[in-house]
Parts: C-alpha cells; sequence; structure tokens
C-alpha cells in the first residue's frame, strides 16, 4: 500500500505544472492545445542537453520553462496571424515539434549524466528515505508553480484572463484585449509543460523523443476527475481549482500505478485511461439527477450548488422581482 | 572469301562483341544475386540501420572492419542508411535500397530486416545480429534459410542466462522483468524465460509491461518489494529508459543484469551476452562469402559463441555479492 | 464630446448582399447631453452603437471622443472612454465569475491592468456601498457567480458597472427591452441617475418611443442609415408617439409592432 502512495507521487508530482496549464485552457478558454504534448518534450529535452553540458540545474530548468513558453507563443501567433483554429495550431506543432525535439535531444534519447540533475546527489540513500526527498523535492516545484498561477488568476490580469473564457464580448467592452489574454493562456500552460518535462526527465534519468506524447488527452482526465473530487464550480474559486488540479493528478495517477501494480499490461492503460474520461463525464453530467435520486444529508448546503437564489432574512430589503429564465 | 563478306563478318562479330559487352556491362550493373561483377571491381555494401545506438554502432563498426579485410585487395564502399526508429522511414529506406546497385545489404534491426526482405528477393541481404529470423519469417530454418536473406543472430536462450545467474552468491530466486509486448522479439524472448524459469524449480518469474519508455520508471517502481533480481531482455524501448531502473535498482539494491547495451549506467550490475562485435565480425565473414559466390539459401545463420559478462565495479561492491569466476 | 464625421458602414462589400448599414451618417453630442434614439428595423440604430463602441470599422468617415480620433482603434481599447450596456441583460455580465469579480472587472476598465490582486478589501467595500444603492440586496452575494441572478439584476449590476469608472460616453444599446416592467422602471431611473451623476454623455436606443420622448434632453430618428429627424428642448418635449410613427411612415418605413405596442 505505502508504494501505491510513493509511486503514485513519484509519477503523478511533476505533471501538476502541466495539468494546471491544459486545466487554463480547456476551462478558462474552453479550447484545446495540442502543443503542450510537443512542449513537454522540449522541456525535457532542453534540461537534459542543458544538464549534459554542465550548466547548473536552475539555469536547465528555466531553460526548460523558457522554451515550453516560447512554443505556446508560437501556437498564439499561428492562430492570430493566420486564423488557424488553436485545435489546428496546436496540433501541426506538436508534429513540428517532434522534428525539433529529435534535433535538440541529438539522437533518439538521451540519457542523464550520473549525478546530473535535482536528485544527482542523492544515489546512497535508503530506498525510503530516497523516494520521500524526492517527493519533497518534486513537490516543491510543482506546488510553487501551482501557487504561482493561483495568485496569478487572482490579479486583475488573472481576471482578465478568466473572464475572456467565460464571455469574450462582455470581457472586450470592459477592456481587456483578448488577443493578448489567449498569448498569456498558452505561454503559461506550455511553460507548465517545459517544467514538467524537466521534472520528468530528471526524475527518470533520460529524455526521448517521446515522453510528452499523450499528455494532454491524460491532463483532460486528470482535470475531470479533479473537478469531481473538488467540485470547483465557477473560476471565481481560485483555490478550489488549483485543488482540483492537484486532487485530479494524483488521482489519475493512483489508478494508474494501482492497475499496474494489480497486474495490468501496460498496453492496458490507455484503456483505463479512456474508461476513467469516460465515466468522469458521465458522473459529471448525471451527478445532479443522482443527487436527487439519493438521500442527502440535512444540514450540509452543497457548496456552489444552489439552483435557486436563497431567502434572505433581512428586513428593510424590498421583495425581489420574480426571478426570470437564467439563460 | 572475297573482301566484302570477309568485312562484313568483321563488322557483325565487332558488332557482336560490342553488343555483348554492353550487355555484360548491364548485366554487371543492375545487380544480381551471385555477383556478375569481375573480381577487380569495387564491392558496394549497403548498411541500413533501424535506430542510433551504441549497439547498432559496435556491430556495424565490427562488419565493416571484417568485410573489408576479409575482401582485400578489392576496394569496398559502404553507403548507411539509418530509420532513427521512424516506422515509415523504414519503409521508404527499404524500397530505395531494392532499387540500388549494390552487392549486397547488411540491415542491423529486426523491422529493418523484415521490411528489407519483403520488398527484395533479389539482393543478398545479411541481417547482423538479428533476433528470430525464423519467426520473423525472412528464413524457413536458421541452418538452411531459403531465401536470400542470412547473418548472424544475437539469441542467448534465457535458460543459458540462468545457468550463469545460479551460479551467483546469493543465487537469485524471485526473478523479474520488464518488456513492451509489441516488441516481437520481447515476446519470443520472454517466452523462453518464462519456459526457462518453469524448467527450474524453486525460482519465480515476475513481469512488467510497458507501452514505451515514459513508462519505464513505473514498470521499474512496480518491481520492488517483490523481486531479488532483474534480468532486462533485448527490448529497445526499455533499453532507452536503462537510465530509470538502473536508478530504482540502485536505490533498492536489486542486482540487475541486461542482455544488452553497456553496464556504465548507475545501477547495471552486469551485462550478459553475446559479443555483438564478434556477430559483426561472423556476419563480415558472411558477406565475404556472399560476394564471393555463396548462396545465402544455403548458407547458415551465424550462432553466438561465448557468453560475455560485462560488470560495473561500482554496483558489484555496493551491492556485496560474488560472482561467479567467468564474470571476472 | 462624441463625434461621427461622415461615417460609411457598409456590410459584406462587392458581395450579392452588399447593405449600406449607414450613409454618411454626422453626429454631434456635447458632454452631458442625453440622446435617445429611435428608428424602424433596419435603420442602422445598431450600426451606430457598434461604430461608436469600435465593435464595426466604418469604411469611411471618422470617430472622435472627446477630441481624440478613435476611428482606428479596436472595442477593447475605447473601453476607458465608453461604457456599454447590451440588450441582451445576459450579455453585460460572465456568469460564472462572482459578482466581485464582475465588478472588479469593471473597476479595472480603462486602465492597464496590473499584477496587482483583483479584489482588496477597499474594493469589496466600495462595491457594497454601490451595490447597496441598487437595494436589490446584492451587496450580501459577492461570492455568488452571476449565473444564478435573474436577468433584471444581471442588467441592473451591468448598469451599475458601467458607472464604476469614469466614462465620457454611455452607450445603451435598448438595454431595456428584454426587462419586465417593473425592473425597466427601476434600471430606466437607474440610468438617468448615474448619466447626472458622471455628467458623461449618453446615447440610448430604444423602441419605446414614449420613453425617447420623455428621456433625456435630444431625441433623434434614424432611418435608412442616416438622421433624418433631430429634436431637442421643447420641440422634444411636445412630441407625441403617434408624431414619430408619423415620421417614420412618411419615409416609407414601417414601424416595428414593438414600437407601436411600446408607445
Amino acid at each position: 500500500m505505502h508504494y501505491l502512495l510513493t509511486d503514485t507521487l513519484i509519477a503523478g508530482l511533476p505533471l501538476l505544472p502541466v495539468v494546471m496549464g491544459i486545466y487554463l485552457v480547456i476551462r478558462i478558454r474552453q479550447d484545446f492545445d495540442l502543443t503542450v504534448d510537443g512542449s513537454l518534450t522540449l522541456g525535457g529535452a532542453v534540461a537534459a542537453v542543458s544538464l549534459n553540458h554542465g550548466l547548473p540545474v536552475p539555469v536547465a530548468i528555466i531553460a526548460a520553462i523558457a522554451a515550453g513558453m516560447l512554443a505556446g507563443l508560437v501556437t498564439t501567433t499561428l492562430h492570430l496571424a493566420f486564423r488557424v483554429p488553436v485545435i489546428l495550431a496546436g496540433l501541426v506543432m506538436s508534429i513540428g515539434m517532434r522534428t525539433l525535439n529529435l534535433r535538440v535531444l541529438g539522437r533518439p534519447s538521451t540519457s542523464l549524466d550520473a549525478g546530473a540533475g535535482l536528485f544527482g546527489g542523492l544515489s546512497g540513500l535508503a530506498p525510503t528515505a530516497h523516494d520521500w526527498i524526492v517527493i519533497a523535492i518534486l513537490a516543491a516545484f510543482a506546488l510553487v508553480f501551482l501557487a504561482g498561477v493561483s495568485l496569478l488568476l487572482l490579479t486583475e490580469v488573472g481576471l482578465a484572463l478568466r473572464a475572456t473564457g467565460v464571455n469574450v464580448g462582455m470581457a472586450r467592452a470592459q477592456g481587456v484585449d483578448d488577443r493578448r489574454s489567449l498569448a498569456l493562456c498558452l505561454a503559461l500552460a506550455n511553460a507548465g509543460a517545459g517544467l514538467s518535462g524537466a521534472l520528468i526527465v530528471q526524475s527518470q534519468g533520460f529524455a526521448d523523443s517521446s515522453t510528452g506524447t499523450g499528455t494532454l488527452l491524460a491532463g483532460i482526465g486528470a482535470v475531470l476527475l479533479g473537478e469531481l473530487v473538488a467540485r470547483p464550480g465557477s473560476a471565481s474559486r481560485v483555490g478550489r481549482v488549483a485543488l482540483s488540479v492537484l486532487a485530479g493528478t494524483v488521482l489519475y495517477r493512483a489508478i494508474l500505478v494501482g492497475a499496474l501494480r494489480a497486474g495490468l499490461e501496460a498496453t492496458d492503460l490507455d484503456g483505463i485511461t479512456a474508461l476513467i474520461l469516460v465515466a468522469a463525464v458521465a458522473v459529471n453530467r448525471y451527478l445532479p439527477t443522482l443527487n436527487k435520486i439519493l438521500p442527502r444529508p440535512r444540514s450540509r448546503a452543497a457548496p456552489g450548488a444552489r439552483s435557486s437564489p436563497p431567502v434572505r432574512s433581512t428586513a428593510s430589503r424590498r421583495p425581489e422581482p420574480v426571478a426570470e429564465e437564467v439563460g | 572469301m572475297n573482301m566484302t563478306s570477309l568485312r562484313r563478318r568483321l563488322a557483325v562479330s565487332v558488332l557482336a562483341g560490342a553488343l555483348g559487352l554492353v550487355a555484360a556491362g548491364c548485366g554487371g550493373s543492375g545487380g544480381s544475386s551471385g555477383s556478375s561483377a569481375s573480381s577487380g571491381d569495387p564491392v558496394k555494401v549497403n548498411i541500413f540501420e533501424i535506430a542510433q545506438a551504441d549497439i547498432v554502432t559496435t556491430v556495424e563498426a565490427a562488419f565493416r572492419k571484417r568485410v573489408t579485410s576479409a575482401l582485400a585487395p578489392r576496394k569496398v564502399s559502404f553507403s548507411v542508411s539509418n530509420a532513427n526508429g521512424d516506422p515509415s522511414l523504414v519503409q521508404s529506406i527499404a524500397r530505395n535500397l531494392s532499387r540500388s546497385d549494390s552487392s549486397l545489404i547488411a540491415v542491423i534491426g529486426t523491422p529493418a530486416v523484415i521490411a528489407m526482405a519483403q520488398q527484395d528477393s533479389r539482393h543478398p541481404i545479411i541481417a547482423l545480429a538479428m533476433g528470430d529470423p525464423v519467426g520473423g519469417k525472412v528464413a524457413d530454418s536458421l541452418d538452411r534459410p531459403g531465401h536470400n536473406v542470412t547473418g548472424t543472430i544475437d539469441f542467448i536462450d534465457p535458460a543459458r542466462l540462468l545457468d550463469e545467474l545460479a551460479q551467483v552468491s546469493p543465487a537469485p530466486k524471485r526473478i523479474s522483468t520488464i518488456y513492451d509486448p509489441s516488441n516481437e522479439n520481447s515476446q519470443v524472448w520472454v517466452a523462453a524465460l518464462r519456459k526457462a524459469i518453469k524448467a527450474r524449480p524453486g525460482l519465480s518469474l515476475r513481469e512488467a509491461t510497458i507501452a514505451g519508455s515514459a513508462d519505464v520508471q513505473s514498470a521499474a517502481r512496480s518491481l520492488v518489494g517483490r523481486t531479488d533480481t532483474m534480468l532486462i531482455g533485448p527490448d529497445a524501448a526499455v533499453a532507452t529508459g536503462t537510465a530509470a531502473v538502473g536508478a530504482v535498482a540502485a536505490t533498492n539494491s536489486i542486482p540487475l543484469y541486461l542482455t544488452s547495451g553497456v553496464a556504465t549506467t548507475r545501477g547495471v550490475l552486469a551485462t550478459l551476452g553475446p559479443s555483438y562485435a564478434e556477430l559483426g565480425s561472423a556476419a563480415g565473414d558472411l558477406a565475404a562469402k556472399v560476394v564471393a559466390g555463396a548462396k545465402p539459401e544455403t548458407t547458415p545463420f551465424g550462432r553466438p559463441g561465448r557468453l560475455i559478462w560485462e560488470v560495473n565495479p561500482e554496483t558489484l561492491t555496493a551491492l556485496h555479492l560474488t560472482l561467479p569466476a567467468t564474470a571476472r | 464630446m462624441l463625434c461621427l464625421e461622415n461615417i460609411r458602414l457598409v456590410h459584406n462589400p462587392g458581395t450579392p448582399t452588399e447593405v449600406t448599414a449607414l450613409d454618411g451618417l454626422d453626429l454631434h453630442i456635447p458632454a452631458g447631453q442625453f440622446v435617445t434614439v429611435v428608428g424602424s428595423n433596419g435603420a442602422g440604430k445598431s450600426s451606430l452603437v457598434n461604430v461608436v463602441s469600435g465593435v464595426h470599422r466604418p469604411r469611411s468617415g471618422r470617430v472622435i471622443i472627446d477630441g481624440r480620433d478613435v476611428t482606428r482603434l479596436p472595442d477593447h481599447a475605447r473601453a476607458a472612454w465608453i461604457s456599454r450596456v447590451f440588450d441582451n441583460p445576459l450579455a453585460g455580465t460572465a456568469p460564472e465569475l462572482s459578482l466581485a469579480d464582475n465588478l472588479a472587472l469593471a473597476m479595472a476598465r480603462g486602465g492597464r491592468r496590473r499584477l496587482r490582486p483583483a479584489l482588496t478589501r477597499q474594493r469589496r467595500e466600495l462595491m457594497r456601498a454601490q451595490l447597496a444603492t441598487l437595494g436589490l440586496g446584492l451587496e450580501n452575494r459577492l461570492t455568488d457567480p452571476v449565473a444564478l441572478f435573474s436577468a433584471g439584476q444581471r442588467q441592473s449590476v451591468t448598469m451599475l458597472m458601467a458607472g464604476l469608472t469614469q466614462p465620457k460616453l454611455l452607450l445603451l444599446d435598448e438595454h431595456l427591452a428584454a426587462l419586465d416592467p417593473r425592473t425597466r422602471a427601476r434600471v430606466l431611473e437607474l440610468t438617468v441617475r448615474m448619466h447626472d451623476r458622471l455628467g458623461c454623455a449618453s446615447l440610448m436606443i430604444t423602441h419605446s418611443m414614449r420613453q425617447a420622448i420623455d428621456v433625456g434632453d435630444r431625441l433623434l430618428v434614424m432611418a435608412r442609415g442616416r438622421v433624418v429627424f433631430d429634436a431637442a428642448g421643447p420641440d422634444k418635449t411636445n412630441l407625441t408617439p403617434s408624431d414619430l410613427v408619423d415620421i417614420i411612415a412618411g419615409l416609407g418605413d414601417a414601424p416595428t409592432d414593438r414600437q407601436l405596442l411600446a408607445g
């Protein structure tokens, strides 16, 4: 059982930045960015090559993040300048980046030199200590990124970003340049992918050209699962959003790790991912119905799930007009 | 005879001779099995590689060296094509090479061998260190290939490996392996491993599968606590992730043996396998024979000779094991 | 304050569906003036709003706000000077964001958005004070997503948001149309109050001729992409709805059923 926890965290924590980025794109902008598949690989490649050339770890990681961010900005440019839909632009990028990543790596895969990277100095520790230190380091990076993005969402800039995904006409009327918001969103998402790639490569000790494949889909699965668990409700509850990303990533990984330990073949894991996605979507859809059928505990009101405005007891208030059909 | 008919006969024979030379020249440059080039001409050899990897480099270098020296003083020219692991590239390179005018095509990498054999039944094809030619359907049997493909195989029966490992002190009992089920070679090897383990009471096998090199770390971690020895077969995807397996093995003090690759990666105890350089050279000998006129159909595949241990001394010190005499 | 010079707006130029929405429109609105606009469908009222707000760029002509030529600026760049309220009461607020977030978004309108927190205690106090003036009890519901509010509440909030900064122009595009009578009266009162408080120019499109006459300082009738009738002061207040209907019909246009019913 204890292995389930450590294996899940070691495999899942590096993915937190990219899942946060994917959340931004699919929930805040209601769009899909396939660039993340390529950016994650690129971040890993840049980190590996930097480390193998003797660059210090912080430089390697920053380079990976910057590389990812650049990729996101290229996708944005494709969309804005050539009016290619974001989905298509991302697809094109992820294909083109395959060549780029091979060039950066120089070969299909490359191992990190011994002792390089964040975890290089940890050899010689007892297994449990080793694992937990690795987990602590990964958690530090992932959570700092998560906190940074959350704080950003709470600023004026972040609020503008949230608004463009919800109601772009209104956002523009409030002076928000939605093209800049898109650039910010994709840059952030792919910066997260770059960071995730750098973390993964240092954790597993090698970089190869297929590391990022399937990232977007796995991230969507994690996001859906996370929403099921943490129910962020509105885009205003940024703390809940961060929690749902964390919960979703960890839970998603836990299911996969558990399946592996239970003896399932790795090639079945894609099928499991698909099942998770379908189940998450279905439960999301039918949960209100389920809630009506199943008996609910009396005193708890589900946060954010009210379907009609509550009655307030302020006596001086004028009676409200009959609530009209909300669109 | 009068002068005109003599001149006519002379003209006809000169013409016939010229045509004959042209025909011979065409036949020679078109390339065919059983070379028709005269023994002074340079030999063109195509080398087709599936991907970039250290093992490929080793085999290729040994092959080249042996071919060059075996065919001396004839000049041998090599031209190398590398598919970089891309399946579609494999197909197009195979098609290209089937139209070339080389004397033979040396191929490294099972998918490349199979693709080449499918596209080309004309050139002699020398498979360098292939896993399973019969299973790959490029030969009827190892002793009598029956088609235009021969070469050397690198398959060492896992039973042989287990016998070697049994001499390690302490001896392994709970053996584990990691492999990619979609890799034909790996399937064959793991099946043989299963059989060998079954035949040895007291041994058990735990398998972990991957769908790609990104899964290697999780697979390795999933074996912790369930194995006392890791044995990795010839699987390219796992080979890519050797660093990850090594890290897990090192942290958890599990002896890790590979059947290909190098032992210098941290955490690897030793590689046990054929000498790929020897397999490359042996294939070079076969290639020289084919150029001299031997038919691939009847030239048996070369098998691995001795088992070579390549030990990582740091890992050995950390694990406190005693290796058999053959390993030192 | 707002100057439109010779505005020509053509939709789908060069195609069979080409239509001239605004045809050499000239308009000058000084600061502080409340202008109402009526006209039948297709008269160009929405096009007028879109050109002023920047959603559509005119084929020719200039849009000048407070002496500044904004013709080339996109709509979001003009938001510093123009507050717009839409006809769809749900369009002016972001449904999945909380009330506080919506108001904060409006408070940052016109200035550079920075990396400082959008919601501070000071701002929340200000929001509560402002919301209290609506008398709807919304000041207690800052954290509720706006999607939970009724259409009337949302339009009231949109009006409030329009006045949170100091716009030079209030652009009201049939903003009372989709509301029930009681809410409509309230939002109209709010509109007038806001105009007086801010001292800005206001341009209100309405389909109610009664409203157009009773509210504001000046009335415009639009037809076929031009202003065809312009009355201020007593000329305006002495008009009756049937006068307006005659004016419109006299041009060959037909007043819409809504206009006739609303009177």
